[in-house]
């Protein structure tokens, strides 16, 4: 039964690192690259639609919106200083540290606009349920349930629409899309702000089953999403999905069985082994065999 | 030479080492977010070796050395079907599997009066040595300014013989290297175990200097400011990490008014730089002009 | 001397060699041709290891080459070069024989020769392709290779460069390393090799 209680736990805070995971795997799949700023863009568009809340009073729909908004521009503004000057087939690592000093930099201007250092963040749903002995809070249900449709949505846009059939045909090749038309830098610019939004739909709703934002949520949102995406298998989507829930379901029985402290130290235990025994995560070896059929090519 | 002027110089030769140990591994083609570990390690090793056993520093500090070099060397064989992206998150989960061990072990003691000790997320405090031998920071700045010097003539030198350079071929075109006959693993795995023995040693000068140290500063954060050092001084040369460390560390902490604004302004600098010299200042490039200019040869 | 025997290879479900057999001689010289897709450059690259054949074997004399890496093989001295120039692009040239100094200073004529000596302190960018070409054959017979693999070397050659390359190679591969030119075009081919072979798509070598 308590084990029942963690994984159910495990499972709804799970479908939050999914969802971050997706974010990451859509850029990573664009580019073949790692924003590092990821995080940091989530952190600093909550904690400036906090400021505009607290200037003009716009409301929780107001928050949501103003994240939503300037998730997606900050992204963008990434994307034009640390990967459209890197977009060759070498820049991986420049691209990749650039995004880290943009990490620092944004985690500093969030923490101007964080003077107290926490700030509440609006929560809504704060009810919780018992089922058969079970204890579950409202809101994390909700964020599940929430997860679960965006999720659809995502794969929706990026399977049923043109937009996403642009979008996976630049990640396939993106010098072959470039000679049948498609403006790839386009397309990748249009990749990167739906990652802001999705992900900044995420963080909302994350934060406020937290009802607090912390300046370390930008470094907590970039290693989930790393580590559940490379725990399904890099570039994987569905494997996105399953890292995030499988890890919410390691973390959950960890806390619960050794203890909060040992938390953190399991999953990264984890991410090793996985990372030694089968580098391409969860959902298979799909993406290393391809990277190294790749290089074969000479 | 003022206290903070002092205190800035000692921690841009601290930070050099760190550097320098990113810069290695970046040589032979690859990136580690986990050197902090090896920064910790080697700390960590110098304080339960001087504070616990009264092991004289030189040899806590070698010992220590050796230590991170052959747990750098298990890193690089763990790891070794792992390159890229794969092997950059290996390091950081070794790198924060590391830290966040320090946070569970507790050994306190005390020594003179003092408490000391482990201390899990407290800290391992009263390291002693400046105090017991009445050495003043700036001695201290000379012994580190001394070590480190040895360390980048000894890179220099190095960069001259087929070490290097077959290195840095390993690093920049495997297929090539591999058509050259050159044999990539060995050169791979001892990179990254020297990198490790040279953070290593960095760390154990630090936990001299500060007397204190906790696992907290241990943590990702250094790991990837000192991959930005290098990457942004360049990878040419042993100084292009120096020069990482001095613009951030020297610059911007040193003028007071900008300090507060530091990452703000050094992360976008950093950005912007590498859109302009994405092998960093001194790339391997101008690196061979320099090098054109003094040696040469016939021909 | 190496020989490949009953090699198949294919790549997702495209079968590029069915039942592969190919014989090379100490001193041949021989040429290979084909259209695209023919599989010229996916024999280079099984023959030097950086591919593995799905079936059939691949032997040097005794030894069979399947179980080594690329690495091991060129150290046998089975050299190549590549159909993209594969230079170092922070190496001035001189610096890129990765030979010993003394080899360098031994085989001084032959550089000069190659016409080459005088960007030896050039970076690859700053160099014509022609010269970049046999900067990349100069580095594979300084090391004394037994077995010279060349991928479209001729490329981006005009006629008189043409000329003068294969003067070049008659003049310059040693009688006891054999060599083996895949090209598009066979010019090179015919005055330089003494057997040339024809790739065609699904059916076994052909001397043309």
């Amino acid at each position: 039964m308590e084990f029942l209680q963690t994984c159910i736990d495990g499972l709804l805070f799970g479908s939050a690192y999914s969802l971050l995971a997706l974010s990451f795997s859509l850029l990573f799949g664009v580019m073949k690259r790692i924003n590092l700023a990821f995080g940091s863009t989530l952190l600093l568009s909550a904690v400036f639609s906090l400021w505009i809340d607290s200037v003009f009073s716009i409301g929780i729909f107001g928050i949501f919106l103003v994240m939503l908004g300037s998730s997606a521009l900050i992204n963008i503004y990434v994307e034009k200083l640390c990967f459209f000057p890197h977009r060759g087939n070498y820049g991986a690592t420049v691209s990749m540290i650039a995004s880290f000093a943009i990490w620092m930099q944004l985690d500093e201007l969030s923490s101007f606009l964080l003077p107290e250092r926490t700030a509440s963040f609006p929560s809504f749903l704060p009810d919780s349920l018992f089922l058969i002995d079970i204890f579950i809070r409202i809101d994390q249900l909700f964020l599940f349930f929430i997860a679960i449709f965006m999720t659809c949505i995502f794969f929706y846009v990026l399977y049923k629409t043109n937009y996403g059939l642009l979008l996976r045909g630049v990640s396939f090749d993106r010098e072959l899309a470039k000679k049948i038309g498609v403006n790839s830098n386009k397309i990748t610019s249009f990749a990167f702000a739906f990652s802001g939004i999705f992900g900044a739909i995420a963080a909302f709703l994350i934060l406020s089953t937290e009802s607090q934002v912390t300046p370390f949520f930008g470094f907590w949102c970039t290693l989930k999403g790393l580590v559940a995406m490379m725990l399904g298998g890099i570039g994987s989507l569905p494997g996105a999905i399953i890292g995030g829930l499988v890890l919410g379901l390691i973390e959950s029985n960890v806390i619960n069985y050794l203890g909060a402290e040992y938390r953190d130290i399991c999953t990264y235990l984890i991410l090793l082994f996985i990372l030694v025994v089968k580098p391409g995560g969860l959902m298979g070896s799909a993406i290393l065999r391809d990277e190294r059929a790749a290089s074969e090519r000479i | 030479m003022s206290l903070y002027l002092i205190t800035v110089l000692t921690n841009v030769c601290l930070f050099s080492f760190i550097a320098l140990s990113a810069y290695l591994i970046l040589i032979v083609g690859e990136v580690s977010f986990g050197q902090q570990a090896f920064f910790g390690v080697g700390a960590y090793s110098l304080a339960i070796f001087y504070v616990y056993f009264d092991f004289s520093v030189v040899f806590s500090i070698l010992f220590g050395m050796t230590i991170c070099f052959f747990l750098a060397l298990l890193l690089s064989l763990i790891t070794i079907k792992l390159s890229g992206l794969y092997f950059a998150m290996a390091t950081l989960a070794f790198a924060e599997i590391f830290r966040l061990s320090m946070n569970l072990i507790r050994f306190p003691i005390e020594k003179e009066d003092r408490a000391t000790g482990l201390n899990g997320p407290e800290g391992f405090e009263n390291i002693r040595w400046i105090f017991e031998n009445n050495i003043d920071p700036l001695g201290f700045f000379y012994i580190t300014l001394i070590i480190l010097s040895i360390l980048v003539i000894f890179l220099f030198v190095l960069e001259r013989s087929f070490v290097m350079k077959n290195a840095r071929i390993v690093g920049k075109d495997l297929i090539l290297a591999q058509s050259l006959g050159i044999s990539p693993r060995p050169y791979r795995v001892f990179f990254i175990g020297a990198a490790g023995a040279i953070s290593g040693l960095g760390g154990g000068l630090f936990a001299l200097a500060n007397t204190y140290i906790e696992p907290a500063m241990f943590g990702m954060m250094l790991g990837v400011h000192s991959l930005a050092y290098t990457i942004i001084g360049g990878l040419g040369l042993p100084i292009g990490p120096l020069l990482g460390v001095l613009i951030d560390i020297g610059i911007l902490e040193s003028i007071r008014f900008l300090s507060e604004y530091r990452m703000i302004i050094f992360g976008g600098l950093v950005a912007i730089i590498l859109i302009f010299y994405p092998e960093g200042i001194i790339s391997p490039r101008i690196a061979s002009r320099l090098k054109r200019l003094f040696f040469k040869k016939g021909l | 001397m190496l020989e490949l025997k009953s090699v198949r290879k294919s790549f997702g479900g495209i079968n590029v060699f069915e039942e592969l057999s190919f014989n090379l001689e100490k001193g041949d010289r021989v040429g290979l041709t084909g259209g695209n897709g023919t599989g010229k450059s996916t024999l280079i690259n099984l023959a030097t290891g950086f591919l593995l054949p799905d079936e059939g074997e691949i032997n040097l004399g005794n030894t069979s080459l399947l179980s080594l890496d690329p690495w091991q093989i060129a150290r046998l001295g089975i050299r190549r070069n590549f159909q993209s120039v594969r230079l170092s692009n922070s190496l001035i040239l001189r610096d890129q024989f990765f030979v010993p100094e003394k080899k360098v200073v031994d085989n001084l004529e032959m550089i000069e020769v190659s016409g080459i000596k005088g960007f030896l302190n050039r970076f690859p960018s700053e160099c014509p392709l022609p010269i970049l070409r046999k900067m990349e054959v100069l580095r594979a017979l300084l090391s004394s290779p037994s077995v010279l693999f060349l991928d479209e070397p001729s490329a981006g050659f005009s006629y008189g460069e043409l000329e003068e390359f294969s003067e070049f190679l008659i003049n310059y591969v040693p009688d006891n390393t054999s060599l083996v030119i895949v090209e598009h075009r066979t010019e090179l081919m015919e005055r330089v090799c003494t057997k040339n072979w024809g790739l065609f798509l699904n059916e076994p070598l052909r001397m043309i």
